[in-house]
């Protein structure tokens, strides 16, 4: 990285880079203050915007827009107990407690120091981890890669939701969407219905803006049909200082930011599992665990601390092996992809000043959240929850169309956009996942292709997949995932039954 | 509707999808292009075979599948299908007439829809924000949208 340190940050700290970072935290905290809008759904929405940038000015609007958007979940989440974003479900636990001892001030700040102390360790643990990652995984041969893609896909149907058989079928929808468009090998046309737009395969920023921005948004419309109160902002005072909140809240950030990189790391964990985790544990370990979830600002520190350190730790496999291991991390892909980068190994080998740079703006714009997302800039934020729910919805799905329409001047965008919010929308109430079709989407041709070339050099002998030590961990892992929830239903199972002969 | 039954219809749904791609495959004139999409296709069908089944047995058995906090049913609500409706009347409406009249028009009829009585706020809301946005993508940012 040291080589290329003066041009990342020439580019990094360059006027219009600097000014996406700060636009983008800016429109991330106001878009994720608003209920029901998540950080994917913030980034799906603003994402055509920064296409007409250049590449690493447009990556900077979007992790300005991803840091934003996890601490922006956290303003609803303490002043009216509705979690702007699912990463901040943990923060209610106590942020709005603390809201109604009149404390909703020394919350919100707390919120805010946690989550870019967050941010910036689980930046960090990008810019240490990422790099010797990607240099072993560059060691990998099509079977390797074959498998890497099999377990990414794999493991986000089988962890993601309570129901792996859903993921499963998820996976799969998204797998067949991938294989619309040109077969590489042969050049036969499939599923394309002579569609010329379609000869190119389904664009990927599209299905994923139709899949993730859409069906949220049309829920948020039926929910504002069932519930039309106006609310009402308590109010905010300051409260604390930074260097007072560190010296009553660095264990809990240490332990916040480790738990949250962890959890970032595993493909489909998600921001909300790391607050979660974070929350009780800090919960556990406490000499007075009987007062949290009364308004415990340790409580607000541990949540949102997770969840911005997950953030970071997200993009390391998405970024070193091109298995995105959230829904961000897919948006984040597809706007690579937009830019004519190849996601893989080789993406920081041959793009070493975008992915140092990309990763540099994630711990940048997480210490951004301080100055921009402070105490004053937070009453300005919370005023967007008083945005009629009536009109909120609406106003969010026409500004999701400019932008499709915008990303390629196409109407047959909008044809896509539609159709897959469509389809997101009926998943969604079938309570199908749409996290693993979104990855199976970008994984899908990485599988078939790495699949076709092993076959062709072992000629079409499928040992080639179970001979090379790699492929065998990595199977090693897959039976893992497959069989660990196996054998804790069958000993669940077991337990019920003797309970049941007991009785 | 129950949220088996609407599972049941999903499944069927889907996998009449599955059958037709399946019969699509089947005309690619390389042999070596419909391996891969034959693979991905049986392991969809088979997913949601096994889908279908265990949803019909717990239809029989009266077992409520596990499912998002849905107080509306199934499959969702009248209410949100209006939605659904008038958000597609809206998305092809901008491919045959431009952004910025639909747009005018989708929002006071989608506020009005979801409960706004605020002529005021709903009239200014809709007449300046198509403009706004046209303003923003094409000025501000040199983006092509059509008017």
């Amino acid at each position: 990285m040291f080589d290329h340190l003066p041009e990342v940050l020439s580019h990094v700290f360059g006027f219009y880079s600097l000014m996406a970072m700060v636009l983008g935290v800016l429109g991330g905290v106001a878009v994720g203050a608003m209920p029901g809008v998540s950080a994917t759904m913030a980034i799906a929405m603003l994402l055509p915007l920064t296409f007409t940038l250049d590449t690493l000015t447009g990556l900077g609007m979007i992790a300005g827009i991803y840091s934003g958007a996890i601490y922006g979940g956290a303003i609803p989440a303490i002043l009216l107990r509705i979690p702007g974003t699912p990463a901040a479900i943990a923060t209610t636990f106590d942020g709005y407690p603390m809201t109604q001892k009149g404390q909703a001030g020394k919350a919100l700040e707390v919120s805010c120091y946690s989550s870019s102390i967050g941010g910036m360790v689980g930046a960090l643990a990008l810019i240490l981890i990422g790099p010797p990652l990607s240099r072993i995984a560059l060691s990998f041969g099509p079977p390797e890669m074959f498998w890497v893609a099999f377990l990414g896909i794999l493991s986000l149907a089988l962890l993601l939701g309570d129901d792996p058989l859903k993921g499963l079928v998820s996976s799969g929808i998204g797998l067949f969407l991938a294989c619309v468009g040109t077969d590489l090998t042969t050049g036969q046309e499939r599923y394309a219905f002579g569609a010329i737009e379609l000869v190119g395969g389904l664009d990927i920023a599209v299905v994923l803006i139709g899949m993730f921005a859409i069906p949220p948004t049309l829920e948020m419309a039926e929910s504002s049909l069932r519930n039309t109160e106006v609310r009402q902002l308590p109010v905010i005072n300051r409260a604390i200082g930074f260097f007072s909140a560190a010296r009553q809240f660095w264990k809990v950030w240490v332990s916040g930011s480790i738990i949250g990189i962890l959890v970032g790391i595993l493909p489909g964990a998600g921001g909300n599992l790391a607050a979660i985790i974070s929350y009780n544990e800090t919960k556990r370990r406490a000499k007075d665990p009987e007062e949290y979830g009364k308004g415990k600002p340790e409580g607000v520190a541990a949540a949102e601390c997770a969840n911005n350190a997950d953030c970071g730790a997200a993009l390391i496999p998405a970024l070193t092996l091109g298995v995105p291991g959230s829904t961000v991390a897919a948006l984040i892909i597809g706007a690579l992809m937009i830019h004519g980068m190849v996601p893989g190994p080789q993406l920081l080998r041959d793009q070493p000043v975008v992915v140092y740079g990309l990763m540099v703006q994630m711990l940048f714009t997480g210490f951004l959240i301080i100055p921009l997302g402070g105490l004053l800039a937070t009453r300005v934020f919370a005023r967007v929850l008083l945005i009629p729910p009536y009109l909120l919805a609406p106003l969010i799905l026409s500004i999701t169309v400019a932008g499709v329409y915008s990303i390629n001047n196409s109407t047959f965008d909008i044809g896509v956009l539609f159709a897959m919010g469509l389809l997101g929308y009926f998943m969604e109430k079938l309570g199908i996942p749409l996290a693993p079709a979104s990855l199976a989407l970008i994984l899908g041709p990485l599988l078939e292709k790495n699949l076709t070339i092993s076959l062709v050099i072992s000629r079409n002998d499928p040992m080639i997949f179970f001979t090379r030590p790699v492929s065998l961990a990595i199977i090693a892992i897959i039976v893992l995932l497959i069989g660990t929830p196996l054998i804790k239903r069958y000993v669940r199972s077991r337990k019920l039954k003797g309970t049941m002969e007991m009785d | 509707m129950s949220h088996a039954a609407a599972n049941i219809l999903g499944a069927g749904v889907l996998l009449l999808g599955v059958a037709y791609a399946w019969l699509l495959t089947g005309d690619f004139e390389q042999e070596a292009a419909r391996n891969y999409p034959y693979a991905v296709l049986a392991f969809t069908g088979v997913v949601l075979t096994v889908w279908l089944v265990r949803s019909i047995r717990r239809l029989k058995a009266g077992i409520a599948e596990r499912q998002a906090d849905d107080a509306s049913g199934g499959l969702g609500s009248i209410g949100g299908y209006l939605v659904l409706g008038g958000t597609l009347i809206y998305g092809a409406l901008v491919v045959y007439f431009g952004y910025v009249v639909p747009t005018l028009i989708y929002l006071a009829v989608m506020a009005y829809f979801l409960g706004g009585r605020n002529w005021l706020t709903i009239g200014a809301v809709a007449v300046l924000f198509p403009f706004a946005i046209y303003g923003f993508l094409v000025y501000g940012f040199d983006r092509p949208l059509p008017f």
